[in-house]
Order: structure tokens, then C-alpha cells, then sequence
């Protein structure tokens, strides 16, 4: 029953909108216009609208209370929606109870059954399914061998650590080979070592399996480094969704912005705008970004930059460039190992973060000094423009 | 004396009064059970000091006791069949409390745990009301029943305790996994709850063995073992008496180290 | 619920057995005291009828209320001794005891006696404090008496003596359990700030363990006062209690309706007690959760 891992289209979202393309491959999972309600008053989840494609690896990322452990659960059966419907392979799946759908979850706490020895948590789900003895304890050794947990398989779960207690999770999840995977936050219990290691691990499963994996996780490089597709929320609704690399670089709100990596927000007006590029005015400084949006001269906006992308200018020839510049000075040093991050002033009064990679031996005793006044330079395509109205 | 000794050494007498303080507590604790087990083995009607000599009669009295046994048999058959009641009214009773929202729950909750604390005189004499006007007689089968509700707040509360204890994912997983809502209570709650189950039926058939004020309005003919030592209290002290109660803290202390057992060997999971 | 869903029909119908059973065997039973307490007696038995008779009887002849205020004095006083000997048992249990083995070891031995028979239990005592007692006997033998005293026995002093030690491990058991869930860094928080033992006790340990003093007051109480055993066994002609009337009027007396009168008193106070606590539990939540 293993099935590869499905190419199918991949769908580019934004701003609380998902687009289908005709022609293309049927979702495994539609949301439509799901919303949930909590007390009559509190909107958990505000008509979310969103499809999964077969095979994928899609995060729910947000903040404690944006909704994304909800909508999982309605996605499982335990929560109903109050409004919209919820359609695995096009079927309506929105009254279904847990135990009719081919849906599995990996719960936060894992929820081992304690009085159940490994195997016997695993078969679980298979023994409901009235299928041949032989077959369960088939199916049973061979997941564990896949998690690696083919010797503890006669152990009580409080026998176990946490990461190997997360692994019979994983292991009792997939075992049945559902539609849909879901986990909730799978390594929020984990050390930060092991965490990194099963980042890596969990993918590889994925990949092996070709199950459609949707992950809730409130932590953004956990999102960036498994999934195929990221799925922003922000109170109830879809801030953005895309791919790691659209949400990183072309982020489309400074909510988002600023969830999933940093960015330095300054404040500007429009100057002029033209076929190759828009120019913004900063207290003095200017700055242009690819014509990725229609602005009109003198609206209100917001530049984007983030602190990586900010390079102080070395040669004489660069020191003289006007555009894309920032002089600064420097306020704070702080060390993080593999890099330092600058904690600079402009003119303005604006704060300003500048991470600099301290790739050299001895580079940090070349890095600017607390105190030091400092030029910076961004390339035109680091640039991002947000309108006003994307703040929320 | 160095003013640091003086904290230190208030702080010593006073702890030595604690002591002494616990060690008279307990003594007066067990000062009667002493006494019970020490005259039961006493070769004298009386019950004075100085002791005479050992004897075993009384035990040998108490097994050729016809009545006795007969009584004694009679609460066997009591505690069995109202502990089994008691959990299964019980144990949906703390299902219902923990888990769903009717109409009349407060209520419920506090007609259920009232036994708990209101002298066994009321239960008794309610339900024999009851029963006279249900026009039934009284026999060992009222006594069941009586006993079954005083003893129900017993097993609900323990139950309760664990159930709210218990975390919702298990269910939530067991039905995620295809289990259908009877095959997760029974596969997946009540393994769960088991030390709860045991703990308060071990209670629950103590409580009845020793049970009187409702046991004393509902018995018909056949007594228990409380009324059969209560009827013969009431003609006078036999030490007869004291081999039956040697007996029970006996079995009584059995049980304990049981139920403590178990409980571990449960909680060990 | 939006949809009644079939499957659920098999686990409402197992939760309206407890439902059941608390409507025929609690609800009812009390609504038929209730209503023979206004009953009337006649010869040989007692009829129906609507009289607040029982009641004038209860409140005009001293014979009754008499009873019922030596009942709540002795309960009061049984209440406040186990209280005494309970409160610093289980103190030192908590506070004074470092290792979890003993700790729970003399936790044991106090709840222990629980186990042994209550009739037992109460018998005992009539043997040591009768007039050829233990008690007596070893007061004769080593000379503090010249006889044996009457005054041990069959009075309200042995009753109170034998239903403290009755309720002594029902104190222990809440007064145990609240002291327990004191936090350790309070205690030593309170320390550091440098408050003394004593002090401590008083601002901080009491206040926090008054919901399972209250809790084992309350039980010590209600069943105290609605006890029949002790009166009968080491009880005198002046330690006669309500629910000894209440017996007699379903004995020999035949009185049901009296009875049923005394025992609405009974129930409507221990009721009373048991709200008044809930309320003072609910209002003082010194919130430990």
C-alpha cells in the first residue's frame, strides 16, 4: 500500500486565499471555508479556505491560540466546524466521527496507551480493522523497524525516553498507511539535540512513505526545514501559504514577516514608480524594490529588510552608492556563535538588526566595534514592500 | 551557652515532645485492640486484670458457634453481591459526573455522595419506609440493596478522582485509531481505572462486612456477623466476643496488606 | 448535540442506571420520611394525614429537644478532641517526618484501627472502663484507687472518650491530606522572610489546611450526631441520643411518624452543616487550586 511520493501541482497561495488551477490533480484535503466558534463569541478558526495536495508536507504554523490546533483537530473528527465542510478524496468527511475517518494523528503527549506494551499500542489500530493475526504482527515489526524501535517492542511506554516514546507514536500513526497523517506539535517535548535530529528523520519518513503529512508547530525553523508547503496563521485565519522559500523571501504581510525569520520594518513613502522598480523614501534614505506590487506615488508604506541580507560596504567605489544604503551606528554587539548580530541606530532614531556570518577564522575581531558608525548596503531583490493594510 | 544552641536545642525538646506527643496517640489507638487480642486468649470469664492462663477455648467456641457461622456467612454473601452493585451503579455514575451534562446533575451528584457523610440511621430507616410501602419484607436482599446505596459514594468518588485524573487523549487516540465507543471504554478507560475499581470495592466490601445503623432496620430473619456481635452484646460481655474481633483485626489486617499490594503493583505502571 | 447519533444510544441508556437507582433508593425514601413526619399516630400503628403534631412535640416536650441539644453538644465536643489529638498527629506526619517510608508507615498505623470492626471497637472500651474493667482493675492494683469507680462508664464522659477515639483517623485522613498540599517552598519562603515556626503556623500552615479541617469536622460532626452504637453501649440513662429516640419510635414505641419527625430534624441539620462547610470551603479558598 505504500504509494511514492505524488508530484503533483503544487498550489501557490497568499493572503488568506488558495487558487485552484484547472486541470490539475484533485486535492486529497479540502477545507472549505471552515470556521469554529468557541462560547458563540471567540472565532478559533475564521473560514479557512485551503487544499492539500496527495503526498505533500504541509505546516500549520502560528503562535499559541491562531487557530492551527484547532483546524488539525477538526481535520481528525474531534472538533465539528461550525461553518464550512471538510472533504477527504472529495468526500464529505465534516460529521464523520474520528473512527470512521482514514485519518491518523500523532498527539502532542503522544497518548501511549499505559497499560499496553509497544507492540500491542501499535497493533491498535490494525486489530480494529479485524484483519489476520499473521498480518498485524507483520505490519506491527516491520513500522517498528522503520522508527527504529524493533528492540523495544516488548517494553511499557513509562519503560521508554521521550524520543523513543515519540516514535511508537509515530510508529501507531502510520502503521494503518492513512490517507492523511497529522501531527501536533510532534517535537515540542523533545531536547533541542534530539529535535534536530528527528527534523530530519520525520522527512525522511515522509519521503519514504509518501503519506500526506499536515504538521501543527509554533516553531518557524521546524516548519522552514521539513515542509513542502507552510501554511502561516495568525488569529483564525490564513496569513500566507507557501512554499519555504516564498515565505521567507516574498513574505506578504509584516506579520509574517516577521514570524517566520526577522525583518527590519521602516517606514516610507512612495517617491516614484516605475516599469523595473518602485522607490520608497526613508527619512532622507532611498530605497528600490522590484515592481512586485502596484503602489502609487506617496502612499504610506512599509520596507522590509532582513538582517542577513544587510552587508556593510567595504570598497571606496561602494561607499559612494545612494541607493539601498543605511548609515548607521552601531549600539550592541551580540555573539551567537556562527555569527553576530548588530544592534544599530539610524539617523531616524529607527532601530536596525544586521547579522553578519563569521566565516573566518578571526572574523569577529574584525567585525564593527559598539559605538562605530557603519554603512550598509542591500541588494534591490532583498527588498520587500508591504502596504499598510498587510500589518494586521 | 552560645546563643546559637539555644534555637537548636528548643527546636530538640520540642521535637521530643512530638514524640511523645505521637507515641501516646498511638498508644491510645491501639490500647483497646491490644487488650481485645490479649483476652481472647485469656482462661477467664472476666475481663480483670491479673490475666490468668492461656486457653484457646474461645476460638473453639467460636468455630462450634452455629449461629455465628451461619451470620458470618450471611455478611460474606452481603458484601459480595453489594460491593458487585456498587460497581455497577457506580462506575457509569462517575462516568455520567465526569463526562456529560444533564439536567439535575447537582443534585444528583449530591444525593449520590450524601451516604457519605449522613448517619447510616437515615439511609436505614428511609429505605425501610421504601420497602414497607413497596410491601416487601425484609430479608438479606434488602440489606444488599441498603448497603449498595450507602456504599455507592464510595466507589464514585474514587472513581471520579481517577477518571478526572485520566487524560482525554487516551480516548481521543483510541478513537483515532478506528475504536468505536464501547471497544475504547473497555480497551483503553477501564484498564485505566482499575486500581480505583479495586481500591474502592476492597473499601466498599469492608465497609459492608462492618456495616450496622442501615444493616439494623432493613435485616429480616438472617443476620450478619455485626448483628449476630450486637445481639449477643446486648445479653452481656462473653469473651467469646473478643476471639470473634481477634479474628476479624486478623483477616482485617490480611486485606489491608492486599489492597496496599495491589494498589502498588498497579501503580507501578 | 446537532444530531442524535445512534451509536450513542447503548452508553446514555448504562448512564441512567445510576439515575435510576438514586431516584428509587435516595430520592423517594427521603420524600417518604418527609411525608410520615406528618402523619398521625393511632393504635396499633399511625394513618395519614397532614399535622405538624410530631413536630409540636418535638419543639414543646423537653424529653425531645432535651435530646437533641445533648446530642449537639457531645458532637461538638467528640469533634473538638479528635480535632486536638488529630491536628498535631498529622502535622508532625507532614512536617517532622523526613523519610516517605516512615511517614507512610504511621500513616498507615493510624488508619489502620479503621479496618477493625466499629462495634469492636466500641466494645472495647466498655471493657476497660467498666467497673471490673482493665482500667479500673489496674487503678485498684496499683493503688491510685482504693475501689472501682462507676464514674468511667455509662456517662457521657465515656461516650465522648470512645467516639473521639472513633473519629480520630477520620480526622487524620483530611487534615493529612491538606497539609500535604502545602507547597514545602511556602514554609520555607515564610522563613526566609523571617517569620517564626510559630508564626508560620498561624499565617500560613492553618489557614491553608482549614479545607480538610473543616472537611474531617464536618464528618466527625454528622456522624457523631447520628450515632445510635456508643449511647447503647457505654452510653447512660443521661447519654441517650437523637437517634436512639428515633430507633425506639420504629421499635417498640411504633411511632413511625414521630420517628420519621425526629429523623427530618436530624437530616435538615446535618444538611445544614454540611452547606455551611461547602460555603465556608468556597468562600475562604485561600486558593491552592
Amino acid at each position: 500500500m505504500l504509494k511514492t511520493a505524488a508530484g503533483s501541482a503544487i498550489f501557490r497561495g497568499s493572503g488568506g486565499s488558495s487558487s485552484e488551477r484547472p486541470g490539475t490533480v484533485k486535492p486529497i484535503i479540502e477545507i472549505d471555508h471552515v470556521s469554529r466558534i468557541f462560547g458563540g463569541k471567540l472565532l478559533a478558526v475564521d473560514d479557512v479556505k485551503l487544499d492539500v495536495a496527495e503526498g505533500e508536507f504541509i505546516t500549520l504554523l502560528g503562535p499559541s491560540g491562531c487557530g492551527k490546533t484547532t483546524l488539525l483537530r477538526m481535520l481528525a473528527g474531534f472538533e465539528r466546524p461550525d461553518r464550512g465542510a471538510i472533504r477527504l478524496d472529495g468526500q464529505d468527511v465534516t460529521g464523520l466521527p474520528p473512527y470512521k475517518r482514514d485519518v491518523n494523528m500523532v498527539f502532542q503527549d503522544y497518548a501511549l496507551f499505559p497499560h499496553l506494551t509497544v507492540t500491542r499500542n501499535v497493533a491498535f489500530g490494525l486489530e480494529r480493522l479485524r484483519i489476520d493475526r499473521a498480518d498485524i504482527t507483520r505490519k506491527v515489526e516491520e513500522t517498528l523497524q522503520l522508527v527504529g524501535l524493533a528492540d523495544k517492542a516488548d517494553r511499557m511506554p513509562h519503560q521508554l525516553s521521550g524520543g523513543q516514546r515519540q516514535r511508537v507514536a509515530l510508529a501507531r500513526a502510520i502503521v494503518r498507511r492513512p490517507r492523511v497523517l497529522l501531527l501536533d506539535e510532534p517535537l515540542s517535548a523533545l531536547d533541542a539535540n534530539l529535535r534536530e535530529a528527528m527534523q530530519v528523520e520525520l522527512k525522511h519518513l515522509h519521503q519514504r512513505l509518501g503519506l500526506t503529512f499536515i504538521m501543527v508547530t509554533h516553531d518557524q525553523t521546524e516548519a522552514l526545514v521539513m515542509s513542502d508547503r507552510i501554511v502561516v496563521m495568525h488569529k483564525g485565519r490564513v496569513a500566507q501559504a507557501g512554499t519555504p522559500a516564498d515565505l521567507y523571501d516574498r513574505p506578504a504581510s509584516t506579520y509574517v514577516a516577521n514570524f517566520v525569520g526577522t525583518s527590519n520594518l521602516l517606514k516610507g513613502v512612495v517617491s516614484g514608480v516605475s516599469k523595473t522598480a518602485i522607490a520608497v523614501d526613508h527619512a532622507g534614505l532611498r530605497f528600490e524594490c522590484p515592481p512586485l506590487r502596484t503602489v502609487t506615488p506617496g502612499q504610506h508604506v512599509i520596507i522590509g529588510i532582513r538582517p542577513e541580507k544587510l552587508r556593510p560596504l567595504t570598497t571606496k567605489a561602494a561607499a559612494a552608492a545612494e541607493i539601498n544604503v543605511i548609515d548607521c551606528e552601531v549600539e550592541e554587539r551580540l555573539f551567537h556563535g556562527n555569527s553576530i548580530r548588530l544592534r544599530c541606530r539610524l539617523s531616524s532614531g529607527e532601530p536596525l538588526l544586521c547579522d553578519q556570518q563569521l566565516a573566518e577564522a578571526l572574523a569577529l575581531a574584525s567585525a564593527p566595534e559598539k559605538g562605530s558608525r557603519i554603512r550598509l548596503m542591500a541588494d534591490a531583490d532583498s527588498i520587500t514592500l508591504f502596504t499598510e493594510d498587510e500589518r494586521a | 551557652m552560645i546563643p546559637a544552641a539555644h534555637p537548636a536545642l528548643s527546636r530538640r525538646l520540642g521535637d521530643g515532645a512530638f514524640i511523645m506527643l505521637i507515641a501516646s496517640i498511638l498508644a491510645f489507638l491501639y490500647l483497646p485492640v491490644v487488650v481485645l487480642i490479649i483476652f481472647s486468649f485469656n482462661d477467664s470469664s472476666s475481663l480483670t486484670l491479673p490475666l490468668s492462663g492461656f486457653t484457646w477455648k474461645w476460638y473453639q467456641e467460636v468455630f462450634a458457634n452455629e449461629d455465628l457461622l451461619r451470620s458470618l456467612r450471611n455478611s460474606f454473601y452481603v458484601a459480595t453481591l453489594a460491593t458487585a452493585l456498587t460497581l455497577l451503579i457506580g462506575v457509569p455514575a462517575a462516568f455520567a459526573l465526569d463526562r456529560l451534562n444533564f439536567p439535575g446533575k447537582t443534585l444528583f451528584r449530591r444525593l449520590v455522595l450524601l451516604p457519605l457523610v449522613l448517619p447510616g440511621i437515615i439511609t436505614g430507616i428511609s429505605m425501610l419506609n421504601l420497602f414497607r410501602l413497596m410491601g416487601f419484607s425484609l430479608s438479606l436482599e434488602t440489606v444488599i440493596i441498603g448497603h449498595a446505596t450507602a456504599l455507592l459514594s464510595v466507589v464514585v468518588t474514587q472513581v471520579f478522582a481517577r477518571l478526572q485524573r485520566l487524560s482525554r487523549s487516551y480516548e481521543e487516540a483510541a478513537a483515532d485509531l478506528g475504536a468505536r465507543p464501547w471497544e475504547t471504554f473497555f480497551l483503553v478507560v477501564l484498564p485505566n481505572i482499575r486500581s480505583a475499581m479495586i481500591g474502592s470495592a476492597l473499601l466498599s466490601f469492608t465497609l459492608s462486612f462492618d456495616e450496622i445503623p442501615v444493616t439494623f432496620f432493613l435485616t429480616g430473619r438472617d443476620n450478619t456477623l455485626p448483628m449476630y456481635i450486637w445481639s449477643t452484646m446486648r445479653r452481656g460481655l462473653t469473651p467469646e466476643i473478643n476471639a470473634v474481633g481477634t479474628l476479624i483485626v486478623a483477616a482485617s489486617l490480611v486485606l489491608i496488606v492486599l489492597s496496599v499490594w495491589l494498589l502498588k503493583a498497579d501503580e507501578e505502571k | 448535540m446537532r444530531r442524535l447519533r445512534l451509536e450513542r444510544l447503548p452508553g446514555l441508556a448504562a448512564l441512567s442506571a445510576p439515575l435510576l437507582w438514586a431516584i428509587v433508593f435516595m430520592f423517594i425514601p427521603y420524600l417518604i420520611i418527609f411525608t410520615y413526619s406528618f402523619w398521625l399516630k393511632k393504635y396499633p400503628t399511625f394513618v395519614p394525614a397532614f399535622q405538624f403534631g410530631n413536630y409540636g412535640q418535638i419543639f414543646a416536650d423537653p424529653q425531645y429537644y432535651q435530646v437533641l441539644l445533648r446530642t449537639g453538644k457531645i458532637a461538638v465536643l467528640v469533634t473538638a478532641a479528635a480535632l486536638i489529638i488529630a491536628y498535631p498527629f498529622a502535622y508532625f506526619l507532614v512536617f517532622k517526618v523526613k523519610t516517605a517510608r516512615v511517614r507512610i508507615l504511621l500513616y498507615m498505623a493510624v488508619i489502620a484501627p479503621l479496618w477493625v470492626s466499629y462495634l469492636l471497637r466500641a466494645y472495647i472500651w466498655k471493657t476497660i472502663l467498666g467497673n471490673e474493667g482493665v482500667l479500673n482493675s489496674f487503678l485498684v492494683w496499683s493503688g491510685i484507687l482504693p475501689a472501682p469507680t462507676d464514674l468511667l462508664l455509662y456517662n457521657q464522659f465515656s461516650m465522648i472518650v470512645t467516639l473521639t477515639y472513633i473519629f480520630i483517623p477520620f480526622m487524620v485522613m483530611p487534615i493529612f491530606t491538606a497539609l500535604e498540599k502545602i507547597p514545602k517552598s511556602l514554609v520555607e519562603a515564610a522563613g526566609d522572610l523571617g517569620m517564626t515556626p510559630v508564626r508560620t503556623f498561624a499565617k500560613v500552615i492553618w489557614p491553608l489546611s482549614l479545607p480538610g479541617v473543616i472537611a474531617g469536622a464536618t464528618f466527625t460532626f454528622c456522624l457523631t450526631f447520628g450515632d445510635f452504637i456508643a449511647p447503647v453501649l457505654v452510653g447512660g440513662p443521661d447519654g441517650v441520643m437523637i437517634a436512639n429516640v428515633i430507633t425506639s419510635q420504629y421499635g417498640a414505641a411504633l411511632n413511625w411518624p414521630l420517628g420519621s419527625a425526629l429523623a427530618v430534624i436530624l437530616l435538615i441539620i446535618v444538611l445544614a452543616i454540611i452547606e455551611l462547610s461547602d460555603r465556608v470551603q468556597r468562600s475562604d479558598r485561600i486558593g491552592l487550586g
